[in-house]
C-alpha cells in the first residue's frame, strides 16, 4: 500500500511541476527544464522503490 | 517554433487512428490484431522448444506469458521508432503548409502507439485473469516501465527523422536495425540458450534492460532489477537531450530540405 502512495505523490507532484513550467515559462529553456525534470521523475522512482520495498521487507 | 498543444497532438492521434484503417471493416482492431497473429506464429514455433527452457516455470503456458510480456512492448517500442523516422517525410504536405511543432508530430505517434499498447495488454491481463493468476505490487511498476521505453523510443525517433529528411536511406536502414536488434533481444528466446560470450554482450542492450523487466514482473512474479532501469533512464535522457540539440540545429534546415 505504501509504494502505492508513494508512486501517486511522486507522479503527482511530476504532474503538477511539469504543468506550471510548461504554462508559466514562455522561453524555450521550457523543453530542457520538462527533460531534467522527466530524468528526476523516473530516476527517483526507480531509485526509491526499492528503498521503500526494502523498508517495509518485501525485496 | 511554435510549442506542441495537447488538442492539437489529440487531434493527429484521431487522424492516424482514422487514416491508418480507412475503407477497412475491421477498423482500429487491426492495431491489435497483428501483434497478437506474431504472437501466435511464435508460440506455435517456438513453444515447445522454448516452453522447457524457462527457468522456474517451464511449460508452454509459461512461455505465451513470458513471450506476450516481451512482444507486446517491443511492438510498440519498435513501430513507434519505426513510424517516426518518416514522419516528417509523411507530414511533409501539413509541414510546409502550416507552421507546427515538428516535435508533436513524434509525439502523436507515441500516443498512437500507447493507445494500441494498453489495447493489447488489456486483451492479456482479461487472459490472465481467467487463467487465476496472481497479481503482485509489481505491477504497479509498468506504467513507468513503459513510459521509459517509450521516451527511449521518442529519442531515438527523433534522431531518425532528422536524418531522413536529408539521407532518405535512414528509413530503410531504422528497418533493418530494428529487425536485427528484435533478434538480438530475448524476446522470443530465453537467454540461457546462447552462449556466455554472447549473453554478456546481450546485457548491454537496453532493450533486454527492458524486456526483463516486463518478464521478470510477468512470469517470474518479482520485481525488475533496478539498478539497469536507473542506468537506462540516465542514458535515455542523455541521448533525448542530444536528439533534440541535434533537431533544434536543423530544424530551420529540416523545414527548408522538405
Amino acid at each position: 500500500m505504501i509504494e502505492l502512495v508513494f508512486l501517486v505523490c511522486w507522479t503527482s507532484l511530476f504532474l503538477v511541476t511539469a504543468f506550471f513550467i510548461w504554462k508559466r515559462i514562455t522561453e524555450h529553456v521550457k523543453v530542457y527544464l520538462i527533460l531534467v525534470l522527466h530524468l528526476i521523475f523516473l530516476g527517483g522512482i526507480f531509485y526509491f522503490y526499492p528503498i521503500i520495498l526494502s523498508l517495509i521487507g518485501k525485496s | 517554433m511554435s510549442t506542441p498543444s495537447a488538442s492539437f497532438i489529440i487531434e493527429l492521434t484521431k487522424r492516424d487512428f482514422s487514416e491508418r484503417f480507412a475503407g477497412s471493416v475491421l477498423g482500429s482492431l487491426w492495431a491489435i490484431i497483428w501483434p497478437l497473429v506474431s504472437l501466435f506464429i511464435y508460440l506455435v514455433i517456438f513453444g515447445r522448444l522454448m516452453g522447457a527452457r524457462l527457468p522456474g516455470a517451464s511449460d508452454m503456458h509459461a512461455y505465451g506469458i513470458y513471450l506476450a510480456a516481451g512482444l507486446i512492448p517491443w511492438t510498440s517500442f519498435a513501430n513507434t521508432i519505426s513510424r517516426s523516422a518518416s514522419v516528417f517525410l509523411d507530414k511533409k504536405h501539413i509541414i510546409t503548409k502550416v507552421n507546427l511543432s515538428l516535435p508533436s508530430l513524434l509525439l502523436h505517434i507515441n500516443l498512437s502507439e500507447a493507445i494500441t499498447f494498453l489495447l493489447s495488454m488489456a486483451l492479456l491481463f482479461l487472459f490472465l485473469l481467467t487463467r487465476d493468476y496472481s497479481f503482485h505490487t509489481g505491477f504497479l511498476l509498468l506504467p513507468f516501465i513503459y513510459y521509459l521505453q517509450q521516451l527511449l523510443a521518442f529519442s531515438l525517433g527523433l534522431f531518425a527523422a532528422v536524418l531522413t529528411v536529408f539521407v532518405r536511406d535512414v528509413r530503410e536502414i531504422t528497418g533493418v536495425i530494428l529487425q536485427l536488434w528484435f533478434w538480438f533481444t530475448p524476446i522470443v528466446y530465453v537467454l540461457d540458450i546462447l552462449p556466455a560470450a554472447v549473453q554478456r554482450l546481450i546485457l548491454l542492450n537496453p532493450a533486454y534492460i527492458l524486456a526483463e523487466a516486463y518478464q521478470r514482473i510477468f512470469v517470474f512474479s518479482d520485481f525488475p532489477a533496478f539498478r539497469p532501469l536507473l542506468i537506462l533512464t540516465l542514458i535515455t535522457h542523455i541521448f533525448l537531450f542530444f536528439s533534440y540539440v541535434l533537431f533544434r540545429s536543423l530544424e530551420k534546415d529540416i523545414r527548408d530540405f522538405l
